[in-house]
């Protein structure tokens, strides 16, 4: 998987995601530490984030400074779309 | 989102946790998986009036598309885990005792134990899951 085909990949779970939040504030805050992250495997941890049967989450994401440049523009794109991404 | 040049993971832990607001906090490591019931499965406990939950845990094999090494947990025992580092992923727990802890970066390599150890030297009431809801999915 390319990292520019992440997005599109999820953006059905997003939008269904979207609308199951309620709540102005999550209850759960998932941490995820980024490095040289692989494009497959972030949009695998994504998709495992919002198939949650429990919606009242969102997804705090920190890199720890990846050298490929790819990994900054995926969480970018994905934070322009999941409005629970921090 | 958070980024940094050439961060420790202890450091780029310490970040995350500044970014959450939640009552409480799951780690997912970047290259793992969520068992679809994880967060409620958590929440549940934690709503029970516990403060730290962590649960089971198994592994992909990529090439077969199987789930392997399952690791079945003891139950939390404060005396064990310091000599035994079994509590792993998935854990959940106040955000608040998950910042008052914090990770040290002088001890990136065994941050997690590390960082467990510290809660188990608190009040906290820490329970099991016995359910694989974390699968490592690259190692």
């Amino acid at each position: 998987m390319r990292a520019n085909e992440v997005v599109s990949v999820l953006r059905p779970l997003i939008v269904h995601h979207a609308g199951r939040v309620k709540s102005k504030l999550p209850l759960i805050s998932i941490v995820t530490c980024t490095f040289n992250t692989r494009p497959r495997w972030l949009a695998e941890a994504a998709a495992s984030v919002l198939n949650q049967t429990f919606a009242d989450w969102e997804w705090c994401l920190s890199d720890a400074g990846s050298d490929n440049p790819e990994v900054g523009e995926m969480l970018q794109s994905l934070g322009k779309r999941m409005t629970r991404l921090r | 989102m958070s980024f940094a040049t050439r961060a420790s993971v202890s450091a780029a832990r310490n970040r995350a946790l500044e970014l959450a607001r939640g009552e409480f906090v799951c780690f997912l490591d970047h290259d793992a998986l969520l068992h679809p019931e994880a967060l409620a499965a958590m929440a549940g406990k934690l709503r029970e009036g516990f403060d730290v939950g962590y649960s089971d845990e198994d592994k992909l094999d990529d090439a077969s598309g199987l789930l392997t090494e399952p690791f079945f947990k003891p139950a939390w025992s404060p005396e064990y885990f310091r000599g035994a580092t079994y509590v792993g992923h998935l854990l959940c727990l106040r955000r608040e005792l998950a910042a008052s802890v914090g990770f040290d970066p002088a001890l990136d390599g065994v941050q997690d134990f590390a960082f467990m150890l510290r809660v188990s030297e608190t009040d906290a009431r820490i329970t099991h899951i016995p359910r694989g809801m974390l699968t490592i999915a690259e190692k």
